[in-house]
Parts: structure tokens; C-alpha cells; sequence
């Protein structure tokens, strides 16, 4: 019965334990006790557990199709946003990102318990698995993108700090920006990797249906735009001295751009 | 008898402004002589060091040396004083005092607590004594500075983290590369601060430095400490197309790169980030390439951003210090300012005396030979020694006494001292 949203306690305690996190990381950057972020860390952990499970029972649940709801959508979006913070914690000791990732996975996951955004996907088009496999990848590839793409303000952000002699403050406990810009581009290339699974997996999907690969609509034609974008960047960036600055910010108006655009088109 | 502090820091003037009034090193002897040369100043010093550039002196006349200082200090490099007048400050009697045990203690640096400064005043005072410029009020001045520099660093814990101007550069280079064992360092110019800095790059696992100057011998000098390799200043492009952080400490007329130059370099490296670190004053690198992409600079100044970041744990032990300061200063000003002009001029009065009433006496007995003269003499020399013997003691023992500006008045008062 995918219509009836199942608002059930589970998916709240969930909730609020990011919300008890995030509290924690905001005391740890106000009161710089190490403590505090390992507290907010073990909760995160703890609350992502309980998010696995209860997704995991959810979607069995459900059954097929899956992802016909923005609660769907939402609740793995967030899911897969706070995985990767917390696979980032435990690379590279980056805890300050907490303060940003986490309210961002906090987003979507409030998005997914309110009727704000509403969108009910034909059933009839979900019932074909490969639209459980395209959307997953372009989900996860989503969760992936926005964690590069936040990274990446966090860069420019400490960059004009740096260059404009400005310290002090909540960004003296971000990381170094090689750091940064290390995680900017690791987590741009698998997000990109998803994003092109996706893609193919769309094709597949499109095909089922309708009989070809690519049907010209204006959402396919945006992510091969998109997906060209990125291709290029990505190969093109050493080469061209887009690196630093100058990469990080083309790679996030990039971002910008195809996150809008998509949205846009979704409302056509 | 007055001691004066006359000068300016890196608090109260730009980086532009004080790279103007450095002394250079080899006219500082001429320099100093000309400083007592002055009517009124007896005895002076001068330091000049990247952050301040500050004259020490003792004068006769207060109030008008301070003046004849400060328009010394303005002629140095043709300067108007009235360009120069808002960024000098002057500190006279306690306060100078003060301000000298500040400054060789390191409480009045860019870096609270850092080494330097000690060595660079001790290097200043060398030079002065070189120059005959030092005298009996200055030397013990500078002593005590010293005695006080020395109790601090080993009684609170201000100097315990090694931290300078050169540390405070790598702990910025730690924010823009994270780990610098793997990263390439050129340090050009192979001054004091070089060294230093080289030592801290050392502490943090950094095993790449080339080390440029114009003198490869120096270099080598210092490459042979195990550390990187030697380059003449003339591979400066070579060098800098791999290099991840530079610091340069160089003295230069001249900016010894540009930004075109720079633009150039940073496509050759395929705009890898740069960072910068400018320690020369006058300043070794145009401050325009810091306009360029993935470029970072820091010049002296920049640096007391980084600095005020970690002040606030050594905030407390400076406080400390601060006291001890007080304590010493007001102590050395009650010992030297008051208590030596009342032991000299008591000194001086009953020496006078005695030999007035000698010469008197001896003018009476013309039939003494010249040894009976001579031992009435030390007759004489042995009733005054004896009589100033336990005053002089008591006032210069550690006692109630010693600091009691009321004693001395009293003294001057019977004995009449300020008539002499």
C-alpha cells in the first residue's frame, strides 16, 4: 500500500537522535571539548543503525514498487547523506562537517515526514524493476553529489578565509583545504560513478517501456547534459589548471545548476 | 638622569612604514654614534629587528630628549616626524624600564613567549658596546633586562611552546596542505630567522627543503645540517615550479618576485597551490601575486592573525610574566634611578669635603715630607669610607629601607645633595 505513508515511531526516533547529534556537534564547536563530537558521533552511528533497519523493514513492507513517495525518496536521500558523514569521520577525522551534513541530512529527512513536497509516481512505471534500480543509483548518486557539493562550500568558504587573513572562529576546526579538496573530488567521482549507473540503468528502464534507450524528453536530455558536464570537468580539470578555487567553484555552480534544473523540469 | 624608550612596533606602524626605518646592519655603528651625539642623550642603543625598531637611551633632560630622539629617528630615513609622530610611542622613567624588560622578555612580541627577541635585544646591546655607547646606567639596564628575560623563560611557562613568528608561518602552511612531511619546501635567504624556521619545518616530518640564497655557501652551510639541498638564488624559477611552500627571509631592496613572473610559474605548475610566507622586511615578494589563483602570501603582519589564534592559553603565564615584570621594573627603578644618584651624591659631598678641608689642612703643614702627606691623605680616604660604610650598605641592601623613595628625599634634604 505504497498511498498510505506509514509515519511510524520508529522513523521519529531516528529523527530525533540527528537532531540530539547535531545539538552535540554545535556544542562541540562552541565549547571545543573533543568529548562532545565523539558523544555526537556515537549517536549518529547509533541513529543510522536504527535508520538502516527501519528502512530495510520499511521497503519489505512496502514491497514493490518502492520510491513512489517523496517519503521514499526523502528517507533514503537523508539516509544515504548521513552514511557518508559518517564514512567521512571515520577517513579522515572530519567532524566538523557534522554541523553541515547532518542538519542537510535532517532536511530530507523532515521533508519526508511532511506533506510539503508531494508527488505520487504512476504506479504502472515503478512495477518495472529497473526503475527501482535506476532510481536507487540516482539517489545514492544524489546523497554523494550534495556531500561533494557542501564539502566543496566548506573549501571555498575556509579558502577566502585563508587568503583574506581571517581566523578565528567556527572554521579554525575545519580541516586543511588539501583535505577538503581531497574529499571534494573523491566524493565527485563516485558520485559520478552512481550518476552514470543511473543513467544506464534509466535507458534500461526506458527501454522496457517504451521500446528505446532514449526517448528525447527534456529530463534525459538534462542528464546527458549533466553527465557531459561532469565527464569533461572531471578529465578536463588538471589539464585546464581548474584546480583549487577555480575547480571546486565550476564544480559547484555546476551542481547548483543541474539541482535546479532537474527540479524545474520535475514540475513541468 | 632619565632612561627613554623611543620607537615604534609592529602594533603601532605598518610593515611599509617600519621596513623604511630599519637600520641597515652596517651603518648601525655610525648610527649609534650619532645618536650620542646628541646634546642631551649620555648613553644609547638601538634595536632594529623586522617587528620594531625602538632607541634606548639614557639622557639628561627628559622631556626635550624625547623630542631630540624622536626627530633623530624621523631624519633616519628623511622621514617627517609629523608622518612618523602618530605611529612612535615614548616611555620615560618606569615606564621605560618597563617597556625594555617587556621587550627582551618577549611579552611585547608578535608571538607572546618567543625566542628571538632576547637574542636579537643581547645582539643590539653588543653592538652598542662595540660602538662605546654604553655607559654605567644603560649597562645595568640592559643587564637586569636580561636577569629578568632569563627568570621569566625558566620560572613561567610563556616560552615553554615553541612558538615564533617562523612557527606561527608553519602552523598556516599546516592549514592549506594538512600534513607537510610530503610537501616540497624552498626557504630562501639563510638568515636567523631561516634557521629557525627550518627547524620547525623540521618537527613537523618535512624532509624536501631546497635552500636558495645569494651566497651558496650559506646555503650549503645549512643543507650540510642534513636538510634539503643548496641552490644560488638564481635557480629561484627552477626551484619554485615543484615547491610547495616558500618562505623567504631575504634582505632585498627589491621585491624578488613579481606577479607576472608569478602568473608564469603558477602554469608551469599547473596551478598547484602555493603558499608564501614573507618574512623580509623590506618585504622580499610583491604583495600583487596574491591575487592569483591558489596562490597564498603572508607577510609579517598577516601573521598576528595567526598568532592571536593560539595567544589564548599563554594569555595566563604571560599575566604571570607581566607581574614578575612589574615587580622587577619598579624594583630596578627604585634601586638605580633613586638609590645610585643618592649613594653617588652622598659620595661625591663628603668627598668633596674632605678634600677641601686636606688641602686646607696640608697648605697649614708645608714642613711634611711627601709620604707623611700621602699617609694623612689615606687617613682622610679611610674616615669617610668608614663613616658612608654602613648608610651605603643599608640603603643598597634588600631591606625596608631600599625602596623608600622618603629615605632618599631625606637624605638629599640633610646633606643638602641637590645644591652639589
Amino acid at each position: 500500500m505504497p498511498a498510505t505513508i506509514s509515519y511510524s515511531n520508529g522513523f521519529l526516533v531516528v529523527l530525533g537522535s540527528y537532531i540530539l547529534a547535531t545539538v552535540f556537534y554545535c556544542l562541540r564547536s562552541i565549547f571545543g571539548k573533543k568529548i562532545l563530537s565523539a558523544i555526537a558521533l556515537r549517536i549518529t552511528v547509533a541513529a543510522l543503525i536504527i535508520h538502516a533497519i527501519f528502512l530495510g523493514s520499511h521497503l519489505l513492507e512496502q514491497g514493490y514498487p518502492f520510491l513512489v513517495s517523496p517519503f521514499d525518496t526523502f528517507q533514503l536521500v537523508s539516509f544515504c547523506v548521513v552514511f557518508t558523514f559518517v564514512l567521512l569521520c571515520f577517513l579522515y577525522r572530519f567532524f566538523a562537517t557534522g554541523l553541515i551534513l547532518l542538519p542537510a541530512g535532517l532536511v530530507f529527512n523532515i521533508l519526508s515526514l511532511t506533506t510539503l513536497v508531494r508527488y505520487r509516481a504512476p504506479g504502472h512505471f515503478l512495477e518495472n524493476p529497473w526503475a527501482f534500480i535506476h532510481l536507487v543509483f540516482v539517489f545514492i548518486g544524489l546523497a554523494v553529489f550534495m556531500v561533494s557539493f557542501v564539502v566543496g562550500i566548506i573549501y571555498l568558504i575556509q579558502e577566502y578565509r585563508i587568503k583574506h587573513k581571517k581566523t578565528g572562529g567556527l572554521f579554525e576546526r575545519f580541516p586543511p583545504l588539501e583535505i577538503l579538496d581531497h574529499i571534494h573530488y573523491r566524493s565527485l567521482y563516485i558520485g559520478f560513478v552512481f550518476f552514470t549507473i543511473g543513467i544506464i540503468t534509466g535507458g534500461g528502464w526506458s527501454k522496457s517501456m517504451v521500446g528505446v534507450y532514449v526517448t528525447g524528453d527534456l529530463k534525459q536530455l538534462l542528464s546527458f547534459g549533466a553527465w557531459i558536464f561532469f565527464a569533461l570537468f572531471l578529465n578536463l580539470r588538471v589539464s585546464r589548471g581548474w584546480v583549487g578555487r577555480r575547480g571546486i567553484l565550476l564544480s559547484c555552480i555546476g551542481f547548483a545548476a543541474v539541482f535546479f534544473l532537474f527540479t524545474w523540469v520535475q514540475r513541468l | 638622569m632619565e632612561h627613554i624608550v623611543v620607537g615604534l612596533n609592529h602594533k603601532t606602524a605598518p610593515v611599509s612604514l617600519r621596513e623604511k626605518l630599519a637600520v641597515d646592519p652596517a651603518k648601525l655603528d655610525q648610527t649609534l654614534k650619532a645618536l650620542v651625539n646628541l646634546d642631551c642623550v649620555d648613553e644609547g642603543l638601538i634595536v632594529s629587528t623586522c617587528n620594531r625598531m625602538e632607541v634606548y637611551a639614557v639622557a639628561r633632560n627628559g622631556y626635550h630628549c624625547v623630542q631630540g630622539i624622536e626627530n633623530f629617528v624621523a631624519d633616519l630615513n628623511h622621514l617627517g616626524l609629523d608622518a612618523l609622530k602618530p605611529h612612535l610611542y615614548e616611555y620615560r622613567e618606569l615606564d621605560a624600564i618597563r617597556h625594555v624588560f617587556r621587550v627582551a622578555s618577549s611579552l611585547d612580541s608578535l608571538v607572546v613567549g618567543e625566542a628571538q627577541i632576547s637574542g636579537q635585544v643581547k645582539e643590539a646591546y653588543r653592538k652598542a658596546l662595540e660602538a662605546r655607547t654604553t655607559g654605567l646606567f644603560l649597562n645595568r639596564w640592559m643587564h637586569r633586562a636580561f636577569f629578568v628575560a632569563k627568570k621569566i623563560r625558566t620560572d613561567t611557562k610563556v616560552s615553554q611552546k615553541k612558538v615564533s613568528v617562523g612557527s606561527a608561518a608553519v602552523e598556516l602552511a599546516k592549514k592549506i596542505f594538512g600534513d607537510l612531511s610530503s610537501k616540497k619546501v624552498a626557504l630562501i635567504g639563510a638568515g636567523e630567522v631561516a634557521e629557525l624556521v627550518l627547524g620547525y619545518l623540521e618537527s613537523e616530518g618535512v624532509y624536501d627543503v631546497s635552500i636558495l640564497n645569494r651566497n651558496i655557501e650559506k646555503a650549503r652551510g645549512l643543507a650540510d645540517l642534513g636538510l634539503g639541498e643548496a641552490y644560488s638564488l638564481d635557480s629561484l624559477e627552477e626551484v619554485l615550479h615543484s615547491a610547495d611552500v616558500v618562505i623567504a627571509s631575504v634582505s632585498t631592496a627589491q621585491p624578488i618576485l613579481g606577479r607576472e613572473k608569478t602568473a608564469g610559474l603558477m602554469a608551469v605548475r599547473k596551478h598547484r597551490p602555493i603558499f608564501f610566507i614573507d618574512l623580509g622586511v623590506p618585504r622580499n615578494l610583491d604583495s600583487a601575486i596574491q591575487t592569483l589563483s591558489n596562490v597564498y602570501l603572508y607577510n609579517i603582519d598577516d601573521l598576528q592573525e595567526v598568532v592571536d589564534s593560539n595567544m589564548t592559553e599563554r594569555l595566563s603565564e604571560a599575566g604571570k610574566a607581566e607581574i614578575l615584570v612589574e615587580k622587577e621594573a619598579s624594583q630596578f627603578y627604585e634601586s638605580v634611578v633613586r638609590q645610585v644618584p643618592t649613594i653617588a651624591a652622598l659620595g661625591k659631598k663628603f668627598d668633596t669635603i674632605r678634600r677641601r678641608e686636606l688641602e686646607r689642612t696640608l697648605g697649614k703643614l708645608s714642613h711634611l715630607g711627601e709620604d707623611e702627606k700621602k699617609a694623612v691623605e689615606r687617613c682622610t680616604e679611610a674616615i669617610v669610607d668608614k663613616i658612608l660604610h654602613d648608610p651605603v650598605l643599608i640603603l643598597k641592601s634588600e631591606g625596608p629601607l631600599r625602596h623608600d623613595s622618603g629615605v632618599h628625599e631625606l637624605l638629599k634634604k640633610l646633606f643638602r645633595l641637590d645644591d652639589e
